[in-house]
């Protein structure tokens, strides 16, 4: 079984402290860890995004990245949640049912269990549930580098690829205005474990839509943002929106709607 | 070159070994290596649970785990005869027939026996969605679990 193994396998380092995973990611080469999910399958196949890594720094140690909580008029989620931690929050599903929707119908249990939020936002694949959930809710990412203490960036812009992360950033959680009337709707092929071919969230705040698909370009994008949805992404796009809002839940008491 | 590994101490089947990983090895070759062969590897990235052992008692696939990132795990494979969940599951496939090539059945099984008792048909297949079985059609797999779940704890 050596046949697509990543010609020289990566050390593996497991992080004690934000400092020492700071540390440990100044080397070249070097790479967050998480849920491994999406790494370990990049690793052998020999995926190009992969070819450079030759350290892999566990961040699964640091609880600093974990935890679900209100703040203010949002929502915070630490980039070490898993997708089985939203699938089953009450919290989630009350003020942001587009993502707790999209973290229930991702993978197989076991990947729910281990994959993260920071994995399913920093992988380069296209039909990331958890990312088109948090774009379509305005979400902004919060790094620490290995140079400032502090960064935020916006989701749209980190995956549009507008946004350089320098090598070596960690994710340390986001943040996202509450959603209580959004909704997430997928087609694949097989539902209980690959990845969406097609996916929308939606989201309501007020008389806007924000709309977010995934499947249809490179990373998940942001396909309307205000009163009215176009038509030219296809019928099937058009379909998934329409059943989606649909099933939105009317907006109360957000402060926003 | 890499710098290697550390060492991780493991319990592998209630005993406890020392291994020291090859960089970037995954579980289930290590634990092939050591010579438990009776976990499959099947597709190897993630997506038929054929490789499924229990790690801290949870379901996992061997294949998506570095075994690295274990030391100090407890680690459950289809050769531990002293889990009494396991070996109820195993006689329950039997006698229902929940088998025919077998490739799925370790995995299947490891999963089947961490289902909370009571399980609803439908939850039964939603804890197994990331176990493909390409013979049985899944019904009978359905019934063992059933049956198992209704017998006293042998
Ligand atoms: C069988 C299978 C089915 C899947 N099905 C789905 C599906 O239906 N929907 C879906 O969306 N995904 C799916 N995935 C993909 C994957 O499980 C998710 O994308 C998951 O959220 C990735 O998280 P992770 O923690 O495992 O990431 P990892 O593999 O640990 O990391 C992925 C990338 O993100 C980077 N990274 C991770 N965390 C951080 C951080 N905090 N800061 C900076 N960089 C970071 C890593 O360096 C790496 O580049 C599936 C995967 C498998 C194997
Ligand atoms: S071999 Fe591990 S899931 Fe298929
Ligand atoms: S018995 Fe053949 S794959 Fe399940």
């Amino acid at each position: 079984m050596t046949e697509g193994r990543h010609a020289q396998p990566p050390t593996y380092h497991r992080a004690v402290s934000l400092a020492d995973a700071r540390r440990h990611l100044g080397r070249r080469g070097a790479c967050v860890y998480a849920g491994g999910t999406d790494l370990l399958v990049a690793l052998r196949a020999g995926a190009p995004w992969v070819a450079g890594v030759r350290h892999l720094v566990d961040i699964k140690g640091l609880d600093a990245l974990r935890g679900i909580a209100r703040v203010g008029d949002g929502i915070r989620i630490g980039s070490l949640v898993t997708g089985a931690e939203l699938a089953t929050s009450a919290l989630v599903r009350r003020v942001a049912p587009v993502l707790c929707e999209a973290a229930a119908l991702a993978a197989a249990p076991w990947v729910r269990a281990r994959g993260t939020v920071g994995g399913n936002l920093m992988s380069p694949h296209p039909a990331g549930d958890l990312a088109t959930a948090l774009l379509a809710m305005g979400s902004t990412a919060e790094f620490v580098t290995p140079a400032v203490l502090r960064r935020s960036i916006a989701i749209q812009a980190l995956l549009a690829g507008h946004a350089r992360i320098p090598p070596g950033a960690v994710m340390t959680g986001v943040r996202a205005p509450v959603a209580p009337s959004s909704a997430y709707q997928r087609v694949g092929r097989r539902l209980a474990f690959t990845r969406a071919v097609i996916a929308v969230g939606v989201v309501r705040h007020g008389a806007q839509l924000r709309v977010a698909a995934a499947g249809l370009g490179a990373r998940p994008m942001l396909l309307a943002e205000g009163a009215t949805v176009p038509g030219e992404d296809g019928a099937l796009v058009d379909g998934l929106v329409r059943r989606a809002i649909g099933r939105l839940r009317p907006a109360r008491g957000t402060g926003r709607a | 070159m890499t710098a290697p590994n550390p060492t991780v101490t493991l319990q592998v089947n209630g005993t406890r070994v020392e291994w020291q990983p090859r960089n970037g090895a995954t579980l289930i070759e290590a634990l092939r290596d050591h010579g438990l062969t009776g976990t499959k590897a099947g597709c190897s990235v993630g997506e038929c649970g054929s490789c499924t052992v229990l790690v801290d008692d949870r379901p996992t696939p061997a294949c998506l785990v570095l075994v690295a990132e274990l030391d100090g795990a407890r680690i459950t494979t289809i050769e531990d005869v002293a889990d009494r969940r396991i070996a109820r599951m195993k006689s329950a496939f039997i006698s229902n027939g929940a088998l025919q090539c077998g490739a799925c059945t370790p995995g299947m099984i490891i999963a089947a026996s961490r289902i909370p008792s009571g399980a609803s048909p439908e939850e039964i297949r939603a804890a197994l969605a990331g176990n493909i079985c390409r013979c049985t059609g899944y019904a009978s797999i359905i019934r063992a679990v059933q049956d198992a779940q209704a017998r006293p704890d042998a």
